[in-house]
């Protein structure tokens, strides 16, 4: 297992891709905090508001870890080296889980980061505008740093949820196309049809145990007025999304286990 | 000590309801080089994909004595191979592929010297997606030997060689056959594999219908004498007549065992005035044989239709 760990960080570190993902996300973020000080009375997007999601930086990292988690596994079947790797002397569960758990601290690292970033700039641009103890007016009585510190946790489950998606199309369809559809499709596509779902949900209520509802974890962490919407609890969103990220693992790894090269 | 490094028993494989594999069953001596040779579709892919534990079939196989699966496959540190193409990651360098798979002590130096051996330094520091077709094979070679295996299994290897780098190969392989190593090997190109190879499967339609030594196959083949002469449609009527197997050529290409002797043949040529211009030895070769081999066995096929 540590072979195979250290196997998939050597070729993480060795994409190009992996590098330009931290200079991108340092520009983006530093970005959209220079521009809350060039515009700071602008309504739309709040200095507060833009730092709770560590300036744009979480919804940068569903598309990144989306597109990291669909290759990671497909990209062995496109080029075949999936061969090379299976006839080690390890078994597929654990060319698998070491798949996941490098991915799982990539998307560490970049939530790390990005954070660092985001008190960064706002120490640099925005500092002014707002102090990182003071009370959210929009919250349940959180300070800035306490909403900024739960939206990112929160996110990072949601995001997993989606991965566990992702991985599992990857391993049923073998494409990074296939897979990085579902991601998008599951996470960005379902707040489309969420209204029609809640309509549903207050029809009926069995349908709230459905995984896309469990998608609004990070949305009804940050906006508790959703709880009306999901009719879940926190907590209950939150072993759910633990749940269903965990059977869609385990369904990739099942599948995995059993093809054929 | 003695027992194979690699023993198949029983194996099947299907893919649906096509039936790839026909119970093979067969072992491999250590320090041996085998052959693995077929037609298109024979199997033979297929086989050494369920030796590798790539494909599910059922039967045993054992590497040095240990049953290896689909499932359950420690073993395979043991076994190299190359299987169809090479694969590579286009993002890394020849270097960086053997440094990811390279694996226990010495790392460093195995690396070094696989690139010595399979003559990559010119280009084994540069990305590999700019690898010709025969960079690329040489690297999943290299791939294939680098953790210096009891048993290494190649598909196809020369594929794509130049003809300095299938000699460097083959010495290559040569060396490491000495070393103790075992090779399974299969091949289209049947004149390089009688050249290094010791045993040999012939494999048809997914079952072995030949398993025998390079030397004894050779020599249960036969041996002709073409012979040119003064008059051949004539000397055709003699020879036949001293009870000599002639081959429908023109020429009187006579049929002979291995220990016929030239002396009588003349003897009767000039008896009749014929002058006997040249004389060639043909020695059946490796292809001849195993073309033979797999038309009595599509003959055989036939007549249980
Ligand atoms: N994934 C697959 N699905 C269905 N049939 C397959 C699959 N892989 C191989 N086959 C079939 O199995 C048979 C054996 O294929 P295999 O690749 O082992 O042949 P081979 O002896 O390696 O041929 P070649 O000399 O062309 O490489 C073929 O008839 C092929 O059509
Ligand atoms: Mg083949």
């Amino acid at each position: 297992m540590r072979t195979l760990l250290w196997q998939e960080t050597f070729k993480l570190l060795k994409k190009k891709s992996t590098y330009w993902v931290t200079i991108f996300l340092v520009i983006s973020g530093l970005g959209q905090a220079f521009l809350e000080k060039l515009y700071p009375h602008n309504k739309v997007l709040t200095a507060p508001m833009a730092f709770s999601s560590s300036f744009a930086a979480t919804t940068w990292l569903i598309f990144i870890m989306i597109a990291a988690c669909a290759t990671v596994l497909s990209m062995e079947f496109q080029y075949g080296t999936v061969k090379e790797i299976i006839y080690q002397q390890y078994s597929r569960s654990t060319i698998l889980m070491s798949k996941w758990l490098v991915m799982l601290g990539y998307s560490i690292y970049l939530y790390v980061m990005t954070g660092a970033v985001a008190l960064l700039g706002k120490v640099l641009f925005v500092n002014d505008q707002f102090s990182l103890t003071a009370i959210d007016p929009y919250s349940n009585h959180l300070t800035f740093l306490q909403q900024w510190l739960a939206s990112m946790s929160s996110s990072f489950i949601t995001l997993w949820l989606v991965l566990s998606v992702v991985f599992l199309f990857a391993t049923l369809f073998r494409s990074a196309t296939m897979a990085v559809t579902a991601g998008i499709v599951a996470f960005f596509a379902f707040n489309a049809v969420s209204v029609l779902m809640f309509k549903l949900i207050t029809k009926f209520n069995w349908v709230k145990w459905n995984p896309f509802n469990f998608l609004n974890f990070s949305n009804q962490i940050t906006d508790p007025a959703r709880h009306a919407l999901t009719q879940l609890s926190d907590t209950q969103l939150l072993i759910g999304s633990l749940a269903y990220t965990a059977l869609f693992l385990a369904i990739g790894l099942v599948s995995f286990r059993r093809q054929n090269v | 000590m003695n027992q194979p490094i690699l023993a198949v028993h029983q194996l099947n494989k299907s893919f649906g309801a096509k039936q790839v594999l026909h119970d093979v069953s067969f072992a491999c001596q250590r320090g041996h080089v085998i052959g693995l040779v077929g037609a298109n579709g024979a199997g033979k892919t297929t086989l050494m994909k369920a030796i590798l534990g790539l494909t599910t079939a059922t039967g045993q196989i054992r590497i040095d004595g240990q049953p290896t699966s689909f499932d359950h496959h420690e073993v395979l540190h043991e076994v190299g191979a190359l299987i169809e193409y090479p694969s590579i990651y286009p993002f890394m360098s020849g270097r960086d592929h053997l440094k990811l798979f390279a694996k226990g002590p010495h790392r460093r130096q195995r690396i070094d010297r696989t690139i010595a051996d399979l003559h990559l330094t010119k280009y084994i520091d540069r990305p590999a997606k700019g690898y010709s077709l025969g960079m690329k094979q040489k690297l999943g070679i290299a791939l294939a030997i680098l953790n210096d295996p009891k048993l290494v299994v190649l598909d196809e290897p020369m594929n794509g060689l130049d003809p300095q780098a299938n000699k460097e190969l083959r010495e290559l392989i040569i060396t490491k056959r000495q070393a103790g190593t075992t090779f399974l090997i299969s091949s289209h190109i049947l004149g390089e594999l009688q050249r290094i190879a010791d045993d040999l499967l012939v494999i048809d339609h997914g079952k072995i219908v030949k398993q025998t030594t390079m030397a004894d196959l050779l020599a249960a083949s036969s041996h002709q004498l073409i012979l040119s002469t003064s008059d051949d449609a004539m000397a055709r009527k003699v020879l036949t007549k001293a009870g000599y197997l002639l081959t429908e050529d023109p020429k009187p290409t006579i049929r002979v065992g291995a220990k016929t002797q030239l002396e009588p043949i003349l003897d009767a040529l000039s008896h009749q005035q014929i002058t006997v211009l040249d004389i060639q030895h043909h020695d059946a070769d490796l292809e001849d044989s195993v073309l033979k081999l797999l038309a009595q066995d599509q003959l055989q096929k036939e007549g249980q239709i």
